[in-house]
């Protein structure tokens, strides 16, 4: 699992696909293995850690959020899963039985390593313990033990409830968050499906924290799904 | 008497009008109208009594006259013949001298008893006729009204399935009767459509009957007579000489169904074959409506790929040969640049292949929207994200005010809006020039307004701009399929909204959409 370069596992069928991420991957140093089906993909997850795992949801053999499930009742390495678009209801349903992050067909390289490397620091460190206190982004500064938020280095006062939700995402920073996780981590899980609740106060969170609210910098939407923190 | 058609109980149209069997009829000879009769001949002795010593014995016989009159008004035959014999019999015994005998001089009063008995005959006879003729006459306007309530109601149902229900349970409650509806499924076999509910049973024999009724070549409702001393009776849905289907009839509280309801039945049975005629009909309207749309968005869809499609297509095939030539020396800027053009050209195709599978997404089948309340501000945050790359360092302005109302919408749906209406801004605008989007409350409606500092649109284009397929006067050389806009429509139309464009007197193009604030209850 330590090898120097990091090892990606593809479980794409589309053979162009894989040929160009292969192409731009492997230029970015990462080791790539490959697999067609799901069923191939799953022996190779165990066979040799990936540390990312790419799944793409429509596999010949079996369907892909069946690989996403099977994958998570053993491991918890990183599935970023590729999907095609228009099928949000699929995003949700993988992102809640255990996929990190998911992107839409077609998506550029860069996106895709972004992405690669948000997963692989959260699961270089495993436990909350070892997260960073402090997170940056911009002119954006939070600080986790001392419950401080600065923007230009000038404090921002943050409602318990704000500050709880801002630290969700700090935690996850440029990972996607469901709706669902939120309210849960938030409200427990009598939180249900008062999505506008935390609408206001993702609201209430950009009025403090962007410049524009209505064209944010750092909590940033996915229309149907979540919210995502972005880092820079 | 004007009867209001919901209240038509099962007996008033029930009640058959053959004077032998009439039920009306077979009340009136009950022992209480002799006991009328009896008190009125009592009443009639007590004051010809009275006034026997100063009226003359003709005008005595008078007043019995009244008393007899009076029972044959009131009653059936029986009760009337009882009363003038009893009357003459008691005028006899009471008033003529010497009276309490029936003197041997008395035989005379016989032709007295004759006339009388005569005009009662004749009286009671006209009574009974005319009551039989508003009992008709009531019973037929029962039926028209149940007729009428009937076509009512099936005119109100626009589907099959609920006019056939309307149907059963109209009939099983205006004839007590327990209803079936039977039609040909794709395997012409009849099935039972409606009814089976209310705990009709089909046998197999009785589903021969109904089989051979919908096969027969002679479908009078002569015919189903045959079969009245059945459990059912099954009568064809007749249609310009075709059955569509059979209504099965089983009475509740009766053996079998008189002809007259047979008859009544078998207009009902032809009002709903031509409700059903009806709703086929302006499905099949309906249908052939739909065929010609769809064939419409193929051919401008066949036209619009072969050039809007195959430009991006074009562009991408030759740009990469020419990087896969290995004579071709290419310096690094021309290569960055063929490449370039591949990205370029791809994204293009990209978005007009989302936008057709959008768009026929859209239009195969009602838009189903998921409406949650939120912040305008919020899907517009998330559609200005996803265009990041595109604004590039197209100055957006955005005008949202703090205390505007959230609004319930399909913020996936409502994302593509913005994002559609923006990128039509990009695409038509000159680079550098600012985009403005603000929101405002509007009464109940949330009222959006995105505008550029462009060339504006033509009055034509305004009037069509969201048409499918439909490319603005100005479009130039810009690519496109012209269903960006469209899609837009159809989006804001589902939540209820209203989107138009328009011209701004200092040039630039303006486009608005509103969204209603309160959920409306969905019908």
């Amino acid at each position: 699992m330590a090898a120097i370069y990091p090892t990606i596992l593809m479980i794409e069928d589309e053979e162009h696909i894989r040929r160009f991420l292969r192409h731009s991957l492997e230029s970015q140093d990462f080791r790539l293995i490959e697999s067609a089906t799901g069923a191939e993909g799953l022996t190779l997850a165990a066979s040799h850690h990936p540390d990312v795992i790419l799944l793409d949801l429509g596999l010949p053999d079996m369907d892909g959020l069946e690989v996403l499930q099977r994958c998570r009742s053993w491991n918890t390495t990183p599935i970023i899963i590729l999907s095609a678009r228009g099928k949000d209801q699929d995003k949700i349903h993988a992102l809640e039985i255990g996929a990190d992050d998911y992107l839409t067909k077609p998506f550029s390289v860069g996106e895709l390593t972004a992405r690669i490397k948000v997963a692989l620091r959260h699961s270089n460190r495993p436990n909350a313990a070892s997260i960073e206190t402090v997170f940056k982004s911009g002119s954006l500064m939070v600080d986790m033990q001392e419950h401080r938020v600065t923007l230009n280095d000038q404090p921002v006062h943050l409602t318990p409830t704000e500050f709880k939700l801002l630290a969700i995402l700090v935690r996850k920073a440029g990972r996607l968050v469901t709706w669902k996780e939120l309210l849960s981590d938030i409200w427990g899980p009598t939180g249900g499906d008062s999505t506008h609740y935390l609408r206001i106060y993702i609201s209430q969170l950009r009025h403090k924290l962007e410049e524009n609210p209505a064209r944010p910098r750092y909590l940033i939407t996915e229309a149907g799904v979540g919210y995502r923190l972005n880092v820079d | 008497m004007k009867k209001n058609a919901e209240d038509i109980s099962p007996l008033t149209v029930l009640i058959d009008s053959h004077p032998a069997s009439s039920s009306a009829l077979k009340t009136v000879y009950d022992w209480k109208s002799y006991l009328f009769a009896l008190l009125v001949l009592v009443i009639c002795n007590g004051s010809a009594w009275i006034c026997k010593d100063f009226l003359a014995l003709t005008n005595i016989l008078m007043i019995y006259l009244i008393g007899i009159l009076i029972v044959v008004f009131k009653c059936g035959k029986g009760p009337s013949i009882f009363a003038c014999v009893l009357g003459v019999l008691s005028f006899d015994f009471f008033m003529v001298p010497p009276r309490f005998v029936f003197a041997h001089s008395d035989t005379q009063y016989l032709i007295t008893l004759l006339v009388i008995l005569m005009i009662t005959l004749t009286i009671s006879g006209l009574m009974v006729r005319i009551r039989y003729q508003t009992e008709t006459i009531q019973l037929r306007e029962n039926r028209t009204a149940a007729l009428f309530t009937l076509s009512c109601k099936l005119a109100a149902c626009q589907e099959v399935n609920s006019l056939l229900e309307t149907a059963v349970e109209h009939i099983s409650h205006i004839m007590d009767c327990r209803v079936i509806l039977l039609m040909p499924d794709q395997n012409k076999l009849l099935t039972v459509r409606a009814g089976l509910e209310s705990g009709f049973v089909l046998t197999p024999s009785e589903r021969k009957i109904a089989d051979s009724v919908y096969h027969s070549e002679n479908r009078s409702p002569q015919e189903t007579k045959t079969f009245s001393d059945m459990d059912g009776l099954y009568l064809p849905l007749m249609v310009s000489g075709n059955p569509l289907g059979v209504l099965g009839v089983q009475p509740l509280h009766q053996d079998s169904l008189s002809s007259e309801q047979q008859h009544f039945l078998q207009s009902l049975a032809n009002q709903i074959g031509a409700s059903l005629e009806n709703a086929r009909l302006a499905e099949e309207s309906q249908k052939s409506r739909l065929q010609i749309e769809t064939e419409q968005l193929r051919s401008a869809l066949l036209s619009s790929v072969s050039h809007d499609l195959r430009t991006p297509l074009a562009v991408i095939t030759g740009s990469a040969s020419g990087l896969l030539e290995p004579e071709n020396r290419l310096s690094a800027k021309a290569r960055q640049e063929l490449i370039q053009d591949i990205f370029d050209e791809s994204e293009r195709l990209n978005r007009l292949l989302s936008n057709l599978l959008e768009m026929t997404k859209l239009s195969t089948d009602k838009i189903r929207l998921k409406k949650e309340i939120q912040p305008l501000e919020e899907i517009l945050g998330s559609s200005l994200f996803r265009l990041e790359k595109k604004l590039g360092n197209r100055p957006v302005k955005t005008m949202i005010p703090i205390n505007l109302p959230m609004v319930p919408l399909d913020s996936i749906l409502m994302e593509q809006v913005f994002i559609n209406l923006i990128e039509n801004a990009l695409k038509y605008t000159p680079p550098d020039s600012p985009i403005e989007i603000s929101a405002s409350q509007e009464g109940t409606f949330l009222k959006t307004q995105i505008s550029d500092h462009g060339p504006g649109l033509e009055k034509d284009d305004e009037e069509h701009i969201f048409e499918k397929f439909y490319r603005g006067l100005k479009t130039g050389t810009q690519g496109g399929v012209g269903l960006g806009l469209a899609i837009c429509k159809s989006i804001v139309e589902a939540h209820g909204g209203k989107i138009w464009a328009e011209t701004r007197r200092d040039g630039g193009a303006s486009f608005y959409f509103t969204l209603p604030l309160t959920t409306k209850t969905e019908s």
